[in-house]
């Protein structure tokens, strides 16, 4: 995201250190600053906020957050989005599907003015990038760009403000987009629409006909929070991607929702004119904020150092995050026991419905949650969450875990008038959210804490019990015939500190996150190292030995090592969706790879050494019957088909892996290559001691595609010249182009010595002509000539 | 004879795996062809979430081997959760794919090699010991090592690693790594209040574009002599 310098220094107290500075601290703490770009009137810093800070820092104002998180700053008061405009008209009415928003406001303001923007709303847009279109469409796009929250201003004046709902679009609807274009809309794709259908793709794009204008002077302002998962879908489905989208499937916290109307509300009045007539605020399930424990030892065993209760404190309020330290054992204790007379509500959420209501798990993972440890939130995962203790060691605060439905594993009470489900059990052996998939071994339906004095507090349905939260008996209890566990969550006295996590970090939910927390403030650089102590010896997986041993067997042969590409034109296994459509199966063998290597190799063989060369590549091959590890060996020499060379090769693996004979006796060499399955070949789980060739050159030089020129000279030497003095004396003098100078040839006869070399001539930038090679080759036989050699 | 020449890739993984088995890693292997439970679910990457973003997948139209070729080698790191008891130390070399145009820096196939370490007080401490021991082993002892945070939704807290070569002033990313989540563990069936861990993934393909000076990333993949016997 491009955050502008200037609108940081907006939100924070003191002045801003230079901006490379800034940079720096943030990479360390926060994310990484990948660009810094000044002009003489702002800097801005392209940031990569990456997914789980794209919900809270997809805005200034977030990204300002760590600022003064990361530099010690302050960051200053924000608004609290408390709705103060009184309602003067009733003309709104607005109805949500819970599923498309979790939270909606609409708002009229009656008699502004729409024009151009004030330089300053023009300059701040212009610095990340944004085009000035009016004044009202600046002020949304700039409320966006600060809150990370997408607000959207219809024209009240075309849209019929009785009827407002944020709903699935209808099968056979569809809308015209801001953009001009048509989309055509399914019941998948939530809107926001009056009685005569969308006005908006909720979440994603402003449809046209509503769309302020100049002419416009009444405006609909709408804030939403819509659910994060069906924006991704519905804008992916759609093919339309914009900068609303990608908040909104980030999670845009519902409690941004009010403080984004009054930043809009406020900058349109100021700027606009106007008058607010009317607001009106849907919001069915409001969650209160997430409450996360942590202790020092939980820290400790994370990152591996002690920190000391004030240094945990002070860190987590850097970034906001304030609490207070518990009695974890005392709280629980203290929160099941008022609890008790608390009507019952099947189904209740720890985070909307609690302390009002509860069930018997739900009991018991609020009062888990005050006191700072996040435990599972059904009955089963709670059972598989617990330490199991015995009955004799039960105090107060431990939990039992019952299976109250004998005979049946499921049982649901439906109420009759409302026809929800207002009591159900079910009984359950496997977990689903603790060990996912964990057997029990037994059945599990209903759980109460244990409070002392053989007495119990559970919270019991309505058609099975007296549907409220009582304490009782256990003994006497009919919900508690079948005792299946008795289990501590609990297992020490240390206190907690029990955090309040600030509505727009959705991504804090676990003690994972405030571990993390504490270790990027801490600063991850200053975490002391602690070495990994001994452990046994390594134990590779077959694949791994094998290739490895093949690999060093080949190349200790002369071969050399290709890999090539895993797609194809066809095959047996193909995608979905491919990069080309000579690219859309996946190999069934490696046998066409090995082919085409050979042929590009082959017009260049002279550039190496070994020109007979001898490929290999070991792969996997992707067919109907499933993956296959395979090797593949080829060759294409100057003579012959080199069989021979392949079988000398073979005898040479099979000496030491004598299991592969089968696999190679069924398989023939064609056109020079050699393919086996290496699946089901077992070898040695130890590696025996192997060591490739040290790398030839110390790094990469670049090759030339052009075509070369092959030279060959040979000469005798009365003297005896180093082979290393004659490479360096003819590359010397052949030049620029002679990219290989190779001696091939040497041997002595009567006193002298016979010396072969082959000069390789090639330009990087073009193809050269004998014309240009000759007189080089003229100069060099003179040279040789006059240093005493005689020409063959 | 003329010895040959092993590909830079495996040159690289070679040198990755001689490094760890002195700390008593073991290779572990698993299949390119993936089902969403093992590239994606069990690593705490759910289906319709901004995360998955991360990794462009190449998908499988139906077949009845699996899903999608895998974006990452962390597959292998499930699988072995699945069958293994702590405390293990593994790697996981191997093929991986993405869903995207190549060019210079970025092709649909490539190396990554990844490392997971299960034990009893594995902390974040040893994390970093490991990394920066491992870097230093490869690169030099005088390239200099930082951690900045990052995010993979497979660990928390997550850090990326960047290095700095004598002489340079560029610091340049090696390494994604992290704690692994509590719930990954509890996904593969290993209770995250007795065991923790670490893990840590590179890109080969970078490894060796990086120490060897190798322009352009397809030049691996050509089977093309011209840089195979150059090194």
């Amino acid at each position: 995201m491009n955050v502008s310098y200037n609108w940081l220094q907006n939100y924070i107290v003191e002045k801003l250190p230079l901006p490379l500075e800034l940079a720096t601290a943030l990479t360390s703490v926060s994310y990484e600053v990948e660009e810094i770009v000044s002009n003489e009137n702002d800097t801005i810093f392209s940031i990569d906020i990456l997914p789980n800070r794209s919900s809270d820092s997809l805005g200034h104002k977030g990204v300002a957050r760590e600022v003064a998180a990361a530099c010690n700053l302050t960051i200053k008061e924000e608004s609290q989005g408390v709705i103060t405009y009184p309602n003067v008209s009733n003309e709104l009415s607005v109805t949500i599907n819970p599923k498309v928003a979790r939270r909606a406001i609409k708002r009229i303001v009656r008699g502004v003015k729409v024009g151009e923007s004030p330089q300053w709303l023009k300059d701040a847009l212009s610095s990340i990038g944004q085009r000035s279109i009016s004044n009202v469409v600046d002020i949304t796009n700039f409320v966006m760009w600060e809150t990370g929250n997408p607000v959207h201003a219809f024209d009240a004046d075309k849209v019929n403000l009785s009827s407002l709902e944020v709903r699935f679009a209808a099968a056979d609807e569809s809308i015209i987009a801001l953009d001009g274009v048509t989309y055509e809309l399914n019941d998948s794709i939530p809107v926001i629409a009056d009685r005569t259908g969308p006005m908006d793709v909720a979440g994603i794009k402003g449809g046209s006909h509503t769309c302020v204008d100049e002419t416009t002077s009444s405006l609909l302002l709408s804030v939403c929070s819509f659910t994060p998962a069906l924006i991704r879908r519905s804008s992916r489905s759609l093919g339309l991607r914009t900068d609303a989208s990608k908040r909104f499937e980030n999670n845009v916290p519902p409690a941004s929702v009010s403080i984004a109307l009054e930043r809009l509300t406020s900058l349109i009045v100021d700027i606009c004119g106007g008058e607010v007539m009317e607001t009106v605020d849907v919001y069915p399930y409001e969650k209160k904020l997430y409450k996360v424990g942590i202790n020092a030892k939980e820290v400790m065993r994370i990152i591996g150092i002690d920190l000391d209760n004030e240094i945990i404190e002070r860190l987590l309020q850097k970034v906001g995050i304030v609490g207070e330290w518990k009695n974890p054992q005392q709280t629980f204790r203290e929160i099941i026991l008022e609890s008790v007379g608390t009507p019952y509500k099947y189904g209740a959420s720890v985070l909307v419905d609690a302390p009002a209501f509860f069930d018997c798990s739900s009991l018991v993972a609020y009062a888990a949650k005050e006191a700072g440890l996040s435990i599972p939130r059904m009955t089963i995962d709670q059972c598989a969450y617990a330490a199991e203790i015995l009955k004799e060691d039960l105090e107060i605060g431990d939990l039992i875990f019952s299976q109250d439905s004998a005979d049946s594993s499921k049982e649901e009470f439906v109420d009759v008038d409302s026809g929800k489900i207002i009591e159900q059990y079910e009984v359950k052996t496997i977990t689903q959210e603790y060990m996912p998939g964990t057997d029990l071994g037994y059945g599990v339906s209903h759980i109460g804490v244990y409070v002392g004095d053989g007495n119990i507090v559970h919270a019991s349905g309505p058609k099975t019990g007296e549907g409220k939260v009582i304490i009782e008996e256990l003994t006497s209890s009919k919900k508690f015939q079948t005792i299946r566990k008795y289990g501590r969550i609990f297992l020490n006295a240390d206190d907690r500190y029990v955090a309040t996590i600030p509505y727009w970090r959705t991504d804090i939910t676990g003690p994972e996150n405030l571990i993390e927390e504490i270790a990027r403030l801490y600063g991850l650089n200053n975490i002391p190292r602690t070495e990994l102590s001994d452990f046994s010896t390594p134990d590779h997986v077959n694949s791994y030995t094998l290739s490895s041993l093949l690999r060093s067997l080949l190349i200790n042969n002369g071969a050399q090592e290709v890999l090539t590409y895993s797609f194809r034109k066809t095959g047996d296994i193909e995608l979905a969706h491919s990069l080309s459509s000579d690219k859309s199966f996946l190999r069934t063998n490696l046998i066409e790879g090995m082919g085409r290597a050979l042929e590009l190799n082959n017009p260049q063989r002279e550039l190496f050494l070994n020109q007979d060369f001898l490929l290999f590549e070991i792969g996997k091959v992707y067919t109907s019957k499933g993956e296959e590890l395979h090797l593949s060996v080829g060759i294409k020499p100057r003579k012959g088909n080199g069989e021979k060379q392949i079988q000398s090769i073979i005898s040479k693996i099979l000496e030491s892996i004598p299991g592969l004979k089968e696999v190679f006796e069924d398989k023939t060499i064609e056109n020079g290559v050699i393919e086996i399955n290496l699946e089901n070949i077992s070898t040695s789980n130890i590696l025996p001691e192997i060591m490739f060739p040290e790398v030839r050159n110390t790094g990469f030089k670049q090759f030339s595609s052009h075509p070369f020129i092959v030279r060959d000279i040979a000469f005798w030497a009365t003297e005896k010249v180093t082979e290393q003095e004659m490479n360096t004396f003819l590359k010397e003098e052949a030049g620029e182009f002679a990219q290989i100078v190779r001696c091939f040839d040497t041997f002595e006869k009567d006193g002298k010595t016979s010396y072969g070399y082959r000069i390789i001539f090639q330009s990087f930038d073009r193809t050269l002509t004998d014309e240009e090679i000759n007189p080089i080759m003229e100069r060099v036989y003179k040279l040789l000539n006059k240093k005493g050699f005689e020409i063959r | 004879m003329q010895p040959g020449t092993i590909h830079p890739l495996n040159r690289v993984i070679f040198d990755i795996v001689s490094i760890f088995e002195k700390y008593g890693f073991s290779v572990a292997d698993g299949p390119e062809i993936e089902t969403e439970r093992y590239n994606f679910d069990a690593l705490n990457v759910p289906s319709d979430h901004p995360a998955r973003d991360m990794w462009d997948t190449f998908w499988l139209k139906e077949n009845n081997i699996g899903q999608l070729l895998r974006t990452h080698t962390s597959n292998v790191q499930i699988r072995y959760m699945e069958n293994h008891t702590p405390p293990f130390r593994i790697l996981a070399p191997g093929k991986v794919f993405r869903y995207e145009a190549t060019d210079a820096t970025h092709e649909a196939q490539f190396h990554q090699v990844e490392g997971l370490v299960v034990g009893k007080d594995i902390t974040f401490a040893h994390l970093s010991w490991t990394l920066d021991t491992f870097v230093k082993d490869f690169f030099g002892e005088e390239v200099e090592v930082k951690l900045r945070p990052s995010f993979f939704p497979f660990v928390e807290p997550g850090v990326e690693v960047d290095i700095k070569m004598p002489g340079s002033e560029k610091w340049l990313e090696v390494l994604g790594a992290g704690m692994v989540h509590p719930k990954v563990l509890e996904a593969c069936g290993i209770d995250s209040r007795e065991w923790s861990g670490f893990a840590f993934g590179m890109g080969v393909d970078r490894l060796a574009m990086l120490k060897f000076g190798i322009p352009d990333v397809r030049l691996l993949y050509q089977g093309d002599l011209r840089l195979i016997d150059q090194l």
